[in-house]
Formats: structure tokens, sequence, C-alpha cells
């Protein structure tokens, strides 16, 4: 398995552990809540968007 | 006629006529075989390919179940809605250029004959293409139910919105293929998003004229007791099949053989996680806004979760609100003629041409859409209770094809016979579950406190496993 396959594999792991995780162990609160998911998916998906674009999407 | 009825009736009408004329001129792009009936002969454009990919995913759930789920149970709603999002994201940045590369070169058409070929079990395409009927046409049904009772509320009728999404069903699909479909999934996405959009700005404007701030609005989720995480089994039970919904839905996993080169594929994920993010953020946000207005004493306590988006919609302008309706029609229709190819393809390609060596695809392809489309509306005619709870169960029924689907992409044809009994052990569970406890089995745990999608995915899993090492030491 390539490098920057297997670093985006633990990445997203880690992000879809913290989205169960945090919420149970550290937040409170509905505003607290929508803001930590909308960032967390914001992060992903610009880590996802640069990783497709160096090396993902069939090259 | 009411004047809401008059703007639904006109806006209704600018859709229809849009989106056939759209229909229509797919037809240039040209419709000869099953791969260009079923996966636009791997030329479709990033942009294309990203919005139908959004269009088919984000049903009439959206705008009226999950505002009335935010509405009801708070923000929980977002992280359940926002972990599918995240799970897909990673499966189409890592499996999707492997599953578009291998749908080229070994010409894939329908899902089950992809996974087949993954997995290198036959029988295994005919369970999951009875699977996909099982579980999708009710799903289908509950679709052409919605548009049926929107139609039933504004006056037309129930039997007349069963009666124009059938028709509708059929016609963007038969005109060509998966290209009209395509071409009116990205006007009818257009639609949800931007009308989600106008009615979120109207939402802001109408609830500071009542002095109630956003703030103020979380606050009243709070005070309301829905401040935090829905319960473990609860929360893992609902997200889990949805993880997962990119590699166990047909309608989905299809739409990553399509895109015309790695460009169009980048392109498909880029704009459909754009569009994923900002419709989850638009519709959950309104039901945090209506949970404020209720605590305000601007609304009364909303008792059916269905009821919270037509509730503010009275409180909208009639062409706003018109505009809305026709939003969640879209949406409705778009998931619903998708998922109608999908399933038609599985039973045309695997079985008409592949076992048969049928010569004429598009007349049986347009017949076997005709025939489950009149299927679907048939069984929302008769609204019987089973189908709500298939379509709330659908993707729990489908969810054991996530493991050997998973470990076909990454050892294809290495499972065989183990592939298939890897999804029938899962299917044991998910089908015991709806058996035990109907709608209720995503969130029941009978075993060790795990829900029962949880217990299908890690007993398909584990035979999965099984079947991997098993077939490593036998080479």
């Amino acid at each position: 398995m390539r490098r920057p396959l297997k670093a985006y594999l633990a990445w997203s792991a880690a992000v879809l552990a913290l989205a169960y995780v945090v919420p149970y162990a550290f937040l409170k609160g509905a505003l607290n809540l929508y803001l930590f998911w909308a960032l967390l998916t914001l992060t992903h998906y610009v880590v996802t968007a640069a990783y497709v674009k160096e090396v993902g999407a069939g090259d | 006629m009411t004047d809401l009825l008059f703007w639904f009736t006109a806006v209704i009408l600018v859709y229809l006529v849009g989106g056939t004329a759209l229909a229509v001129l797919a037809r240039r792009l040209g419709v000869r075989s099953s791969a260009d009936y079923y996966v636009a002969g791997y030329r479709l454009g990033g942009f294309l390919a990203a919005m139908t990919y959004a269009a088919t995913t984000y049903s009439a759930f959206m705008m009226v179940g999950l505002v009335g789920l935010t509405y009801a149970l708070g923000v929980s709603a977002l992280g359940f809605e926002l972990v599918y999002l995240l799970a897909t994201l990673t499966l189409l940045s890592t499996l999707g250029p492997r599953l578009w590369a291998m749908a080229r070169e070994r010409g894939w058409v329908s899902p089950s004959e992809a996974v087949v070929d993954l997995t290198g079990s036959d029988s295994l395409g005919i369970a999951l293409a009875l699977t996909y009927l099982a579980a999708l046409i009710p799903y289908t049904s509950a679709q052409v139910k919605g548009i049926g009772e929107i139609f039933a509320a504004l006056g037309p009728g129930y039997w007349v919105g069963v009666a124009v999404a059938t028709a509708l069903i059929m016609l963007w699909v038969v005109l060509a293929g998966v290209w009209s479909v395509a071409v009116t999934d990205a006007f009818q996405g257009l639609w949800m998003i931007g009308s989600a959009a106008a009615f979120i700005v109207w939402l802001l404007g109408f609830s500071a004229s009542r002095g109630l701030t956003p703030a103020e609005a979380f606050a009243a989720v709070d005070s309301a007791g829905l401040g935090s995480i829905w319960p473990a089994t609860v929360f893992i039970g609902l997200t889990t099949p949805w993880a997962f919904f990119a590699v166990t839905n047909p309608q989905v996993l299809q739409r990553v053989f399509m895109p015309r080169d790695s460009g169009a594929l980048k392109r498909m994920v880029y704009w459909f996680g754009v569009f994923g993010l900002a419709y989850t953020l638009l519709v959950t946000f309104a039901g945090v806004m209506a949970r404020g207005l209720t605590a305000s004493g601007v609304l009364e306590a909303i008792k059916s979760r269905d009821a919270v988006t037509p509730t503010l919609l009275t409180l909208a302008p009639h062409p706003l609100a018109a505009v809305v309706y026709v939003s969640i029609v879209a949406a409705a229709m778009s998931t619903a003629n998708s998922i109608v190819l999908s399933v038609a393809s599985s039973f045309v390609r695997d079985i008409y041409e592949r076992r048969l060596g049928g010569t004429r695809p598009i007349l049986v392809s347009n017949t076997a859409v005709a025939a489950l489309a009149v299927t679907a509306a048939a069984i929302a005619w008769y609204r019987p209770s089973t189908i709500v709870d298939l379509s709330v169960l659908s993707s729990t029924l489908l969810l054991p094809a996530a493991a050997p689907t998973i470990a076909g992409a990454v050892r294809p044809g290495s499972l065989g016979r183990w592939g298939l009994a890897a999804f029938l052990v899962g299917e044991a569970v998910a089908w015991g579950g709806f058996v035990a406890y109907g709608a209720r089995a995503n969130t029941a745990a009978p075993v060790l406190g795990l829900p029962v999608p949880l217990i299908a995915l890690i007993a398909s899993l584990a035979v999965t496993l099984a079947g991997l090492f098993v077939s490593r030491g036998s080479r």
C-alpha cells in the first residue's frame, strides 16, 4: 500500500473516531456539537480534496 | 384555488417542463447499448457525475425527515448525517478510483455484476439482486408516497401525486436512460440546494423579526434537554448502515463507474462534498431555528417530526413555500428514478444479457423500469405499514454487502463462496432484527448492548475475514 494512501486512511480513521468519541467524552451543548461536527467535516473535506488532487482518483 | 395551490401549480409546471426538456435534450447523447443506458457509456462529466451522485443520495428525507429529527431530537441529527458524509468521502477517495478503473477494464454495467466480479461469487449476484428488490422498492415507494402526501396536503390529492411521480420516473428514465436521469438530477440538485439556501435566508429574517437569534435557537435546543449526543446504541445503530452506503447501495455504487476520466472522478468527489456539507448544514439549521421559534412562542410545539417543515412553510411567502415543496418532490424523484434504473440494471444485465444472451437490452430495460415504477406506485397507493418499516431499514438490509465488496475491491476474486456466506450471515441478522423489532431494529440492542446493524456488520466481516484467510492459505 502506498504511503499517501496509508496516511489518508489513518487520518480518515482518526476523524471518524473523533466524530464518535469527542461528543461523548468532552462536548455538551447544541451549538458546540453543531460547530464541532461541521468543522470536523470541513477539515476532512479539505484534506480529502488535497489527497484526491495530489494522488487519488485513478492516478 | 388557494394562493399556495396556485403557486405550487405554477412552480411544479416549471419543474416538470424544465426537467422534461432537459431529458429530451439528453437523447442527443445517444443510447445504443446497456452500457450507454445504465452507465452513460463511461462518459459522464465531473459536474454531472457529482450532481447525480448528490441528488440520488439525498432524498426527501433531508428537507422533511432531517429537519424534523433535529427539531425533535437535537443536533445529533447533524452528527448522524455528517458521519455518512465523512465515511463516503473516504470511500470515494480510496476505493472509488479502483472501482472506477476496474469498471472500464471489465465492462461493469450493473452494481451486482461488479460485486460478482470483485468477490468471485456468481450466486452473490442473484442474492444481491433479490435484496435490492426487497430493500429498495419499498424505499422507492416511500419516495412516491411522500410526493403523494405533498399533493394531498396542498390540494390536488394523493392519487394525483402518485400518478405524477410514477409517470415522471418512467418518462425521465425511458427518454435516455441514465443520461436523462443525470441531467435531470443536476437540475433537481441545483433546485434542492438553491431552495434550501433561500429557505434559510428567509427563516433567518423571519426569526430576527420575531426577536430570535441563531444563538438563542441553539440555547432553546439545550433548554429542551436536547443538547447532548444521543445514547451510544442509538447513534451507532443509526450511523453504521449509512457509513457504508457508498458501497452497499447500488444506485450510488454504479455512479462511481460513470465519470469519463480521472479528472471527472476527482471533480465528482469535490462537488459532491461541497453539496453534501452545505445541504446538511442548511437543513439541520432549519430544525434548530424551528425549535427556537417554538421556545419563543412563535410556533406551537410540533408533535409530528414530519410536520416541522410544512409548519415552517405555513409562515413563509407562498412563492417560496411552493419552491421548497417542489424541492422536496425533486429530492424524492431524483432518488426514486435512480434506484429504479439501478435495480433494473441488475436484472437486465445479469440475467437477460449475460445468462439468457438477450439482444434487445434497451427494450427490455424500458419494460423493466416501467414494471418497477408501477410496482413502487402500487405499493405507495396501498400504503401497507410493513413498507414504511422496510424503507427505514433498507440501508441495514444492504449493509451485509459492505465487507465482501470492500474485501473484493482490495483483493479481487479472492472470496468465492465466502462472499456469499458473508452476505447471507449478515442478512440473517438484519432480517432477524426486522422480524423481531420492525422499524426499531436499527436501534435495538439484543446482544451485548450492540445494535442490530453493528451485529450484522460484525457477522459478515468475520466471515469475510475467514474467507480471506482461507483463500490466502490455499494459494
